[in-house]
């Protein structure tokens, strides 16, 4: 099983597959979007991840195509991908959560200057 | 195809073949999407995010299960261990201005003719280090790994260019290697492990001051600081913190992280040691050889010394990889298993490592015809070279030639007790018969892709390159950088044969890959190298590397232990 929690790329990685089949370039864009260009995925990286996603049976290859000359391969989410994703999805929530009505708590009894 | 296009595929090199090969046009594909139009040459981060990748892959951190896990585990290990001994290097055996208030307890510790070597300069490297580990931020850390590593893989050039001493390579190399083990594995350590790595990193090195202090009284001539007692007890400092990550391994479920902590850590400590030193002058050898002890210069049975120590300790430590890396391989739940599966491909990848063998003994032995060669040894030596080229011939032919090599070396010794003649060492006929057997049972393995002539005389003559090389690396070392005038061509022959060590070893990995199995040349293979290392190793247990004997121990108590946790005990 994959280590728990998530790192962020890896976890960005595998949103990026979500909602369906990506190509690594299209994974690299749709990675920069989701975290407002703050994650910047390099290809050597990039592959380094799928390696263990594919070797862990999270992703697997879907289709190739090619597109001006150049190989361009998809990459899809698998079933225990998707389930280690919701898990995390869930973690993630649930920390979020805390931490919001932690600090909705803390509103409520700071005291107030008059 | 433009400039940085054929720049982006020069980097790809870094990756393996087989996976330029599947994987190559994709990823090119990627990187010249990605890059800026207009552009030429790959930007420097991109170029270095590559290598660093391709570096991964041909370790299999990504791939490997349980891997990436353990150099995470093994790396703050490797951190402490590389600054205690730093430390106690440099404090102990470096002739530099010290603190008075250490000078009062060192100076009788201290062999009388210290001197500086370029090896403070890594020394010191190691100890920010910690320091930024215990102390500093994530960045800080890894810039700090990074600069003690390069410092400690740069000394032997550095030594070279300043013209100053440097310490031996075995430390040189144990520094680099637990760098790389620290920088791969680092993670932002929490604040106690911050604390213990450094207390422990401390109390190592004071350890390592007090066996140095205990030892001392019988300290024997001939001890030169830095070879002995330094590298023993370094050793005897990574043995300890191997044994703690063995048993961790062997308290942790899963225990595959720990059990590739430990193999890392092995790896680089299996070049420390042996506990007692060979003799180093002829005449406390020739006393040794009177008592029947030493037989370096009486050439009387195979020598067992800090090269073969260390060869064998880092082959234990491969072989031991490979078997685990199967064995996960086989029980992974997904197919996506690294490396080829099924029976036939891993008995290929074992043909092909066994014929190798057959290329090793003509390679070294071109080089001992040339250094030292008796009458009886010009037939061994030339049926070797025969044999290694016959490789473009037939099936049969190749069978037949190697099955003549191994007659004519077995029958050697017979020729010269029979016409009291000088005939080849033991050493040189036993290296030469254990590869033979290895490369004659590679015959009888599947053929490797593809197999014409020419591209099996590729592989054999890149063995044969290899063996050549590495035994004029370690000839011309121990003759004083000099390729003639050999002082000492009995001893340059012995230590050169235990280079076989390394086919043999890459061989038996293959073959414990390829395990269970009921392949008769596997078991030949497997017979034939355990016979040959045994020979060489066994009567000179005390010749070994803490590392070594605490890896044989833990592979001796491994069979018990699995049975236990079977059991449910």
């Amino acid at each position: 099983m994959s280590d728990v929690p998530l790192q962020e790329p890896t976890f960005l990685v595998l949103t990026a597959l979500a909602d369906g089949p990506r190509h690594g370039y299209g994974v690299i864009q749709e990675v920069a979007a989701l975290s407002d260009n703050r994650v910047r995925l390099r290809a050597g990286t990039l592959y380094g991840a799928f390696d263990r996603l594919e070797a862990q049976g999270f992703i697997e290859a879907d289709r190739e195509e090619i597109v001006d000359g150049r190989l361009r391969r998809y990459y899809r989410l698998t079933d225990s991908g998707a389930a280690l994703l919701d898990a995390e999805a869930q973690r993630l929530t649930r920390n979020a959560e805390a931490a919001t009505v932690r600090l909705r708590q803390r509103a409520s009894t700071e005291p107030r200057l008059a | 195809m433009d400039a940085l296009e054929r720049r982006y595929r020069r980097l790809l090199l870094a990756y393996p073949a087989e996976y330029r090969r599947e994987r190559g046009d994709e990823l090119v594909g990627i990187l010249l999407d990605d890059a800026a139009p207009g552009r030429t040459r790959p930007e420097w981060r991109e170029a270095a995010d590559l290598v660093l990748g391709g570096l991964r892959r041909r370790a299999g951190l990504d791939v490997v299960p349980g891997l990436a896990a353990g150099a995470r585990n093994a790396a703050p290990y490797a951190l402490a261990l590389a600054a205690a001994l730093s430390g106690f290097l440099l404090l102990c055996f470096e002739g530099v201005p010290r603190l008075p208030v250490f000078e009062v307890i060192l100076r009788p510790l201290r062999p009388a003719s210290s001197w500086p070597t370029v090896g403070i300069v890594s020394y010191l490297c190691w100890l920010y280090a910690l320091g930024a580990y215990s102390l500093g931020r994530p960045a800080t850390a890894r810039t700090a790994l990074g600069l003690a590593t390069a410092a400690s893989a740069t000394v032997p050039l550095l030594a070279a260019a300043v013209g100053l001493d440097r310490p031996p390579l075995w430390t040189v190399g144990t520094l680099t290697a637990f760098g790389l083990i620290a920088l791969v594995g680092y993670r932002p350590p929490p604040t106690h492990q911050r604390a213990i790595t450094a207390a422990c990193a401390v109390t190592a090195a004071v350890g390592a001051t007090a066996l140095l202090a205990l030892r001392m009284p019988d300290r024997q001539p001939g001890w030169h600081g830095y070879y002995q007692p330094a590298i023993t007890i370094s050793g005897l400092l990574v043995a300890a913190a191997l044994a703690v990550v063995l048993l961790r391994a062997v308290r942790a479920r899963p225990a595959t992280p720990w059990l590739w902590a430990a193999l890392l850590i092995g790896l680089p400590g299996a070049w420390l040691g042996p506990w007692r030193l060979e003799p180093q002058t002829a005449e406390a050898a020739r006393a040794a050889n009177a008592a029947g002890d030493a037989d370096w210069f009486g050439f009387g049975a195979p020598h067992f010394g800090r090269l073969a120590q260390t060869l064998l300790g880092a082959c234990v430590v491969v072989v031991a990889m490979g078997w685990l890396r199967e064995r996960l391989a086989l029980t992974a739940a997904t197919a996506h298993a690294p490396g080829p599966t099924g029976a036939r491909p891993r008995l290929r990848r074992l043909g092909r490592a066994a014929r190798a063998a057959t290329g090793w003994a003509g390679g070294l032995s071109a080089f001992l015809w040339y250094v030292d060669a008796g009458p009886l040894a010009h037939p061994v030596f030339a049926a070797w070279l025969l044999a290694a080229t016959a490789t473009a011939l037939p099936l049969r032919a190749r069978r037949l030639a190697v099955t003549l090599a191994l007659a004519v070396t077995a029958l050697a010794p017979l020729c010269a007790v029979l016409t009291a003649t000088a005939g080849p060492r033991p050493a040189v006929t036993g290296a030469l018969l254990a590869l033979g057997v290895v490369g004659l049972a590679g015959t009888f393995l599947p053929p490797a892709e593809p197999d014409r002539a020419g591209a099996r005389l590729a592989r054999q003559a890149g063995a044969a390159a290899w063996a050549a090389a590495g035994a004029v690396a370690v000839g011309v070392y121990d003759n004083a950088w000099s390729l003639r005038d050999w002082s000492d061509p009995g001893r340059t022959a012995i230590l050169t044969t235990t280079l076989a060590l390394v086919p043999l070893s890459l061989a038996a990995a293959a073959a414990v890959r390829a395990l269970p199995s009921r392949n008769r040349p596997l078991w030949t293979i497997l017979a034939a190298t355990a016979a040959w290392t045994g020979a060489l190793a066994v009567p000179h247990l005390s010749s070994w590397g803490p590392v070594l004997l605490l890896a044989t121990a833990a592979a001796i108590a491994a069979g018990p232990l699995a049975l236990l946790r079977r059991t449910g005990t």
